[in-house]
């Protein structure tokens, strides 16, 4: 907007600024004509916008905006009814004109689009009008006095409402946010001028920043002078201190905007909607005045639209269903938005048909998100989470409105990305409800400070599940390696690790030093990312990072009190490096968050195994005692016997492949061999312990063991379907009776050495 | 005389470079930097100016030469053009020379590999050359992945 008048820019501004407030008053005119205050702004709005695009010579503008208000002259004289194909063209015209202001915006022209339909079609609507009244009104003669006598009583217009037939006049009221009614109330003032002004967004985020400067210049002042006993400083420090503190304050409110400045398209959205869909919408919006900082306003608004339109295309019935359930023909959604201690919450509810858990369990199933078997177990709750994944969507087809499987996901990764959290809760053919909470403001967040690899590092605190402490030397204190990665039993739960050090290159000085595991939510799946220890919690100045630092694990980088920089994680990316987040294994893995802690009752947990020849088996879990991945090197033959050195002992080993009796006769290919490291069983019987070395893991999974065939070798003690595939379930102490048969009589050596 | 230029001179290595001294915001010695992990090898961390993050590149590395001996002292330039803080760490900074602009030479051939590329020119002082930098290439770390700049 470099070189663009002042007057331009002032004009475009203001325009702007009405003509959201225009979409909202013409479809709050459609429910009830009646309101002559609302057409008054309505009109004076684009009265105003045609007079000064005359003097700036935007003759398209002029032409639109002409036409329009003489339709609107129309409706505000009580000439013509507002039907919802006039308040259809009337909203396109105002599309137009927006249209037109951007084009202004860019370059100070009008652009090429043609408008001259829409004139056209407004025109038309005009003539009509005229046509058809007895007695045309003297346009313009007698604008005030017309208004002055009409006011008291204008002709309500009931005939053609068939849309939104049902809405009775209190849904006028939602939408304008305003406890008074519309028709005795000013809803939205136009006498706010005198008290506001306008102030350029570039001048609040420059205070902002400066108020960040103060607090860490605070924060060294009263850190130094901890060792300096000056009483008369140390009274300055703490004036400054509480200063700062509400200087912060300040400053963060005025960035903050009320919640309706995005809000206010809704309702004309949620009209455009019940058009297209072909359902019946009432929208009910609460808590306008909740105020947040523009930055986090901005980064949620499409996530909201997202959301309506989710509720409207997944939620809401078609009328004719709704009233055989014997709800309203009108949908109903809520939008509610309320301060809840340092963070803001925002509900989006439906009183819909709530969601499908068996189409999104069949879904989930289909998609290989879940096996059958523990999808049929899972909790209704646990199977909802699924439209939380990418790609996922249960409607059938794809629609205008949506559909196509980029949605819910897309949602959740805008919220957390800003360090916001969101659920979900549905009640069957009664209602989905989608609640996001969110920081008030992102210039400054809450973190906890980390040590790894000798360097420091913030996390935020939205991230932030809970903290476990391990003991010195925790690497082999409750992890366990599956597939590779490590893993924390977390109360019973398999919790992937992510070592910071490691994904972060650094150099440690010192391998499993990590002290603690931070439990953090990110992708909505949990993961630990273990780190040396755990400092401190701050209130910290966010300040991004140049442009050659980008696409690195950090969201940003902050300066605390004793001057030193940290680098702030971007938890997301640092799962997402590691493939905790949504790599494939830990697809697998996710079995975890979904599986709960003891199985359910006729079910048993197993371990499922991958054979060389891709053959499933599976090993009761109660057995297992540790996963393990050794190096192959370590695997030493003792007489026929493997055995390795294991925690100070000699672990005998059983190669469960050779151990089995083999049923083919061609040559198995033996690719287990080829692999450094080997997958290692850790199995307890008759309170000895023994390896089995396997080809690969592959799960835990419950399955249902009551319907088996017998096995049809040695060493297996029968045959289930779990997932879709036979699996062989492993008789333990027959396969290691097969692999050395006096394992159980030998007062053997693995025990003797203890 | 068409004019005269002002060149900041800095050493790196054996090489005497120059920098225009309008490029230049202020030098700064005895900084810490906080490392960077998985960034450019070239980046040798993070300063803090005045409660300013900048993003601090060692021309060093950025020329693929070897690394100084420990505690070898270095200085800090923070460039005040760039669209955003950036600095050059440098083995030393020199004083300000003022050299004839017609005096301008295309880079001498016995300069290699990365080193040539973020070479504009020289100028002939009265003992060396003062090899001026092209800092947009120097700056520019994206057209040149980290390998090639080791050689």
């Amino acid at each position: 907007m470099g070189g663009m008048s002042a007057i331009i820019a002032e004009f475009l501004a203001e325009s702007v600024e009405n003509l959201d407030s225009v979409d909202q008053d013409i479809v709050a005119l459609e429910r009830d004509p009646s309101n002559t205050e609302v057409i008054e702004r309505v009109f004076r709005t684009i009265h105003t916008i045609k007079g000064t695009c005359g003097f700036l010579a935007f003759s398209k503008l002029e032409a639109v905006t002409h036409s329009a208000e003489s339709v609107l002259a129309l409706v505000r004289d009580g000439n013509l009814e507002l039907t919802p194909e006039i308040t259809t063209t009337l909203l396109k015209a105002i599309d137009s004109v927006r249209e037109i202001l951007a084009h202004i915006e860019k370059d100070e022209t009008e652009g090429d689009g043609d408008y001259s339909e829409i004139a056209r079609d407004l025109d038309a609507i005009d003539e009509t009008a005229k046509k058809g009244k007895k007695k045309p009104p003297p346009r313009g003669q007698s604008r005030t006095a017309k208004k002055a006598e009409k006011k008291p009583k204008p002709e309500p217009t009931k005939k053609t409402r068939d849309l939104t037939e049902e809405v009775t006049p209190e849904t006028a009221k939602r939408d304008l946010g305003d406890k008074n009614p519309p028709a005795t109330g000013d809803v939205i003032g136009p006498t706010v001028g005198e008290s506001s002004l306008r102030v350029d967004i570039s001048v609040l985020d420059r205070l902002m920043n400066l108020v960040g400067e103060l607090v860490l210049a605070r924060n060294q002042i009263s850190q130094n002078l901890g060792t300096d006993s000056n009483l008369a400083l140390s009274t300055a420090s703490q004036r400054l201190d509480s200063i700062t503190g509400e200087l912060q304050e300040a400053v963060m409110r005025a960035r903050m905007q009320p919640i309706s400045s995005i809000l206010s398209t809704l309702p004309r959205f949620v009209r455009d909607l019940a058009i297209t869909s072909g359902k019946e919408l009432e929208i009910e919006i609460e808590g306008q005045e909740t105020d947040l900082d523009k930055s986090v306003l901005e980064a949620i608004k499409t996530s909201l639209l997202h959301l309506v339109r989710n509720a409207v295309d997944h939620g809401i019935e078609a009328p004719a269903d709704r009233e055989a359930a014997g709800k309203p023909r009108a949908g109903k959604i809520i939008l509610r938005a309320a301060h809840e201690g340092g963070s803001v919450a925002i509900e989006v509810r439906d009183d819909g048909k709530g969601l499908d858990s068996d189409r999104i369990l069949e879904r989930a199933i289909s998609a290989g998100i879940v096996s059958p078997e523990i999808g049929a177990e899972l909790p209704r709750a646990k199977v909802e989470q699924f439209v939380f994944r990418a790609g996922f969507s249960t409607a059938r087809e794809v629609t205008n409105v949506s559909g196509r499987g980029v949605g819910l996901d897309v949602v959740r990764t805008n919220v957390e990305s800003i360090g916001g959290l969101i659920e979900m809760q549905s009640e069957p053919s009664e209602s989905t409800t989608f609640r996001i909470k969110i920081p008030l403001t992102l210039a400054i967040v809450s973190v906890i400070l980390v040590r790894s690899g000798g360097q420091r590092f913030a996390l935020p605190q939205a991230s932030v599940v809970e903290l476990v402490r391990l003991g010195r030397g925790s690497s082999e204190l409750g992890i366990e390696r599956l597939h590779g990665v490590p893993v924390y039993r977390l109360r019973g739960r398999l919790l992937p690790l992510v070592t910071l050090s490691e994904e972060l290159n650094l150099a440690s000085p010192d391998n499993g030093s990590e002290e603690s595991i931070i439990v953090l939510q990110g992708d909505n799946r949990q993961f630990g990312l273990l780190v040396d220890s755990i400092d401190d919690s701050q209130e910290i100045v966010v300040k991004p990072l140049g442009r050659r630092l980008t696409g690195l694990p950090f969201a940003g980088a902050t300066i605390l009190g004793d001057g030193s920089i940290t680098l702030i994680l971007d938890v997301f990316r640092v799962g997402l490096s590691a493939g905790v987040v949504s790599d494939g294994r830990a697809r697998a893995l996710s079995a975890d968050p979904t599986l709960p802690s003891a199985p359910a009752p006729g079910l048993k947990r197993v371990l499922l195994l991958q054979g060389a020849d891709d053959e499933r088996m599976a090993l009761d879990l109660s057995r297992v005692s540790r996963l393990e991945s050794l190096q192959r090197g370590r695997i030493e033959r003792v007489g026929d016997n493997l055995v390795v050195q294991y925690r100070g002992e000699i672990l005998p080993m059983i190669d469960l492949q050779r151990a089995l009796p083999e049923r083919r006769t061609s040559r198995r290919n033996d690719s287990s061999q080829a692999a450094d490291d080997a997958s290692v069983v850790i199995c307890t019987i008759d309170g000895r312990s023994c390896g089995l070395l396997v080809h690969r893991i592959l799960d835990i999974v419950d399955a249902d063991l009551s319907d088996t065939t017998a096995g049809s070798r040695a060493g297996i003690e029968a045959c289930s379907v779990i997932g879709g595939r036979i699996n062989e379930i492993i008789d333990l102490a027959g396969v290691i009776r097969l692999a050395d048969p006096n394992f159980f009589t030998r007062d053997d050596t693995a025990e003797g050495k203890k | 005389m068409t004019g005269q230029k002002q060149f900041c001179t800095l050493r790196v290595a054996d090489l005497l470079l120059g920098i225009e001294v309008g490029e230049i915001q202020e030098i700064i010695r005895d900084t810490s930097f906080t490392p960077v992990p998985m960034a450019h090898p070239a980046i040798r961390g993070l300063i803090n100016l005045r409660g300013q993050i900048v993003t601090a590149i060692d021309l060093r590395r950025r020329a693929g030469l070897d690394a100084p001996a420990g505690g070898a002292e270095y200085m800090t330039m923070v460039l005040g053009t760039a669209e955003e803080p950036l600095a050059l760490v440098v083995d030393s900074v020199g004083d300000v020379v003022e050299v004839a602009a017609e005096a301008f030479e295309p880079p001498p051939d016995t300069l290699r590999g990365e080193a040539r590329r973020m070479i504009d020119g020289a100028y002939k002082l009265e003992r060396e050359l003062l090899l001026v930098l092209n800092l947009q290439v120097v700056l520019d770390l994206q057209a040149t992945p980290a390998e090639t700049t080791i050689e």
